[in-house]
């Protein structure tokens, strides 16, 4: 009799732990997933933020000491020249690994030749609230006052000139401040298996090409100053042309 | 005996079929125990709080946590949480309850919305609400004895019970274990105290208007002006960040910051961020409550500011680097505008008054 209930006893760990074997197609694959590590550099060294070790085009040594922005927008080229767009908003901060990644999920099965996105967000997207309320889309909010909708980008740090050392704030904002940003030959496949593809900001690309962006000349607060945000927006579009 | 295999066999089953469920020292209190999850209010605009998995919030926590913080049992000076933490102040400390002159140490701040406090201590010295009130047991505040608090306790009708059913299966009665423990019911309650009916709060809900000297102080506020908005900004009114706003050209003690926390040389003199709501109720201000009044505190922003090395790059406005030479109106006009973040239900509130 003890030895039915030892048998029920393995039986019934075995049964419960058993995989579900019912016979059934499998499903036809036809996505899979990307992931988007971003990277930053400065000219030829990778960054090192909070040290005024980089020098612009303008001639300053600077230093990196916040580098926030949405990245929006995405289409992927296929060969055919048909895209497949993504609707999704990406925040990114270089000093924060939480928000160093994009992960995209069922993109469809293929080799495309490139990709384009938006450093900031559309006009159709960027208005006060849009976004869910997360610390990071709060802190990037731009005041309905000065337009309403998000900082595109905060990038800051120190420079230094003959006088001393001085703040830059380099912040984007406001409809038409957006930087598209093509990358027609970046090729990369999406197969079953998650792909990895980087994409590298080079930060001094801000201030130069085509225009030299000097922090005495242009301001070293943009927001509220469009001149100086479109000098950057137009400075911007090859800044991820590693 | 036949019984007794079929126990076994049953527990071999389901330990078979568990989740792997790693072990932890907190307790677990929704792993079959009947503890009620509460469920916080979260008001418009305001952004996920920050509450752990290892302590969370369920009404019989709360509840023994807002007892405790009214109770002087903790200590052996009659002294208790609410000694300190005035609900009519929006629950700020005077450090002169507690004999600290101003300037010399660090002012406590208000206790409203911690829920969404991801560091404490004015320098982030604590990583997490649920094991800063431990500290509370020492010297300066409780000067507790816990061998007489545990005795106290468990001669109390009702705690044993309380602590038991918030903490099932473990003996809090212990020393070390009864002041986390303490500390994980208090940071229940305190996650608990959120402001948000301010008159602001109804202006923005379209229920009142602002008055012209307000709404210019809201102008200046969020235009580069005054540029209070990109740390103070949102409904939070903090970043929850860490930055150095030119209180000082020399660092020593604690007025080094977040330095003191990073060994970092570009966190010299940073500070966290504090909540504007109801500021109107919580002088002294500043880390180390050097400010009495909201005047003062303008005025350093207006002209007071030391550049150093590691002052916030937002704080440069060439032209104004020692401040935002504001006009006396506009001066005031920006008071008046962070007197309408003033939540005077909280004052009164029953929910988190002396149970």
């Amino acid at each position: 009799m003890k030895g039915i209930y030892y048998f029920l006893f393995v039986v019934s760990i075995l049964a419960s732990c058993r995989k579900d074997t019912t016979e059934s197609p499998l499903p036809v694959v036809t996505s899979g997933n990307l992931n988007i590590t971003m990277a930053y550099r400065f000219d030829s060294s990778m960054l090192q933020t909070d040290t005024i070790k980089y020098k612009n085009a303008a001639g300053y040594k600077m230093s990196i000491t916040r580098l926030q922005y949405y990245l929006s927008n995405f289409k992927f080229l296929n060969s055919d020249g048909s895209t497949y767009s993504i609707n999704q908003v990406c925040y990114l901060d270089a000093k924060d690994p939480n928000f160093s990644n994009i992960k995209f999920t069922d993109v469809p099965l293929g080799n495309y030749k490139g990709l384009s996105f938006t450093i900031g967000l559309d006009t159709s997207i960027n208005k006060t609230y849009y976004l869910p309320a997360t610390v990071e889309n709060n802190n990037m909010e731009w005041p309905p006052a000065m337009g309403g909708g998000y900082h595109f980008m905060k990038l800051e740090g120190y420079f230094v000139d003959t006088s001393g050392t001085w703040g830059y704030n380099m912040h984007l904002g406001n409809n038409g401040t957006a930087v598209a940003v093509s990358l027609a030959n970046k090729p990369f496949s999406i197969t079953q298996t998650p792909s990895n593809i980087q994409l590298k900001m080079n930060i001094s690309e801000w201030f130069k090409n085509p225009s030299v962006y000097d922090f005495n000349i242009d301001g070293v607060f943009s927001m509220g100053n469009m001149a100086a945000m479109l000098k950057l927006k137009n400075n911007g579009s090859d800044v991820f042309n590693d | 005996m036949r019984n007794r295999y079929f126990v076994v066999m049953l527990f071999a089953f389901f330990v078979a079929c568990r989740n792997d469920v790693s072990t932890s020292i907190t307790p677990t209190p929704s792993d079959g125990s009947s503890l009620t999850p509460y469920t916080l209010n979260i008001p418009p605009r305001f952004p996920k709080p920050y509450l752990p998995d290892y302590n969370p919030l369920t009404v019989e926590g709360i509840t023994l946590g807002r007892r405790l913080f009214y109770d002087s049992i903790l200590s052996s000076n009659g002294r208790s949480c609410s000694y300190c933490h005035h609900q009519n102040l929006g629950f700020m400390v005077k450090n002169s309850d507690i004999g600290l002159a101003p300037g010399l140490y660090p002012n406590i701040p208000a206790l409203i919305n911690e829920a969404w406090n991801p560091y404490y201590g004015w320098d982030g010295v604590f990583p997490d609400a649920d094991h800063v009130a431990i500290g509370d047991f020492g010297p300066m505040f409780f000067n507790s004895n816990i061998v007489n608090v545990i005795a106290k306790l468990k001669a109390d009708p009702t705690y044993p019970a309380m602590f038991k059913k918030v903490f099932p299966g473990q003996d809090v009665f212990v020393d070390g274990v009864l002041q986390e423990r303490v500390a994980f019911a208090l940071a229940q309650f305190v996650r608990t105290i959120v402001s948000s009916n301010s008159k602001f709060d109804k202006y923005m809900m379209g229920f009142t208007q602002l008055t012209p000297e307000e709404a210019d102080g809201y102008d200046l506020f969020m235009t580069e002006k005054g540029d209070c908005f990109h740390c103070h900004g949102s409904m939070l009114f903090t970043d929850n960040g860490f930055h150095n706003t030119g209180l000082d050209s020399v660092f020593d003690g604690f007025n080094r910051g977040r330095f003191n926390v990073t060994g970092e040389a570009k966190d010299m003199g940073l500070f966290r961020t504090p909540t504007l709501r109801n500021c109107a109720l919580t002088a002294p201000y500043m880390h180390d409550g050097r400010y009495q009044t909201l005047d003062e505190v303008i005025e350093h922003y207006n002209s007071g500011v030391h550049k150093t090395a590691t002052i916030d790059p937002i704080m440069t406005l060439p032209g104004k680097e020692m401040g935002l030479l504001l006009s006396n109106t506009q001066k005031q006009h920006l008071k008046a505008f962070l007197l309408t973040l003033t939540d005077t239900t909280i004052l009164s509130n029953p929910q988190y008054s002396r149970p």
